[in-house]
């Protein structure tokens, strides 16, 4: 039961994780100002905190 | 990308007021926080053997942590891609209502009528905060630049700009 529940969780963290990235990525893409480095860093930034944060998941998924 | 015209240059570029975010991102972090910390100090305290025995305490600390993180971003992007560039020529405007519901507008400075500053509050006072609405010739809606940090400092730069444009309208 614990492994189902956990499973449909990490499917859940992992598409609204793929979404948003896409989602805010597009946002950028679409709406920086021309020159703008900032929104590279910030873009940077997320992506790398939503895969280490997804890879914890899937680590402590793997002991359950 | 927002594009400008090739004689049009990007004089300002005005977002709101840092504070407008950090009320939004506050409580996320501070939820975040939370959650590692009784991560943290597991070892210390006599949770339930239930979620001791397995991973499903750090598992639901991490799936907590992955959508404040997202969530966290996604106010972020609102913020920071709510802007006002003020060029030469204009004023855009570029509003992020939520993903996938967006807004953008451009006024130029030949067709402002007047520019009014509101800062009501005590907050935004003593942080210095405040709208700023420009008010245009003919049909068009007001166009307001809302929370800006310095509000009178730009009030007095698009002044300045709307005086030129005139200027250059008058001469030509």
């Amino acid at each position: 039961m614990i492994k189902i529940i956990s499973f449909i969780s990490l499917l859940v963290a992992v598409g609204m994780a793929i979404f948003f990235q896409w989602a805010i990525s597009f946002h950028f893409k679409k709406f920086s100002i021309p020159g703008d480095i900032n929104a590279n860093r910030v873009m940077f930034f997320y992506r790398w905190g939503n895969m280490i944060l997804i890879v914890v998941l899937l680590i402590y998924f793997l002991q359950l | 990308m927002i594009k400008v015209d090739g004689d049009e240059n990007i004089l300002l570029i005005k977002r709101r007021h840092f504070f407008v975010l950090w009320k939004k991102v506050a409580p996320l972090i501070a939820l975040g926080t939370f959650g590692l910390a009784i991560l943290i100090a597991s070892p210390w305290i006599d949770y339930p053997k239930i979620l001791t025995d397995q991973a499903i305490f750090p598992f639901a600390v991490t799936f907590i942590l992955i959508i404040l993180w997202n969530i966290g971003f996604h106010s972020y992007t609102n913020y920071y891609l709510d802007s006002w560039i003020i060029t030469n020529r204009r004023t855009i405007h570029t509003e992020l209502k939520s993903l996938f519901s967006r807004e953008q507008s451009s006024v130029k400075h030949n067709r402002v009528q007047d520019v009014t500053v509101t800062v009501v509050g005590i907050i935004p006072t003593m942080l210095g905060y405040g709208d700023l609405t420009i008010q245009t010739a003919g049909s068009f809606r007001n166009f307001v630049f809302a929370e800006i940090p310095e509000p009178y400092k730009t009030k007095e730069y698009l002044n300045k700009l709307i005086r030129e444009s005139r200027k250059n309208k008058q001469d030509v």
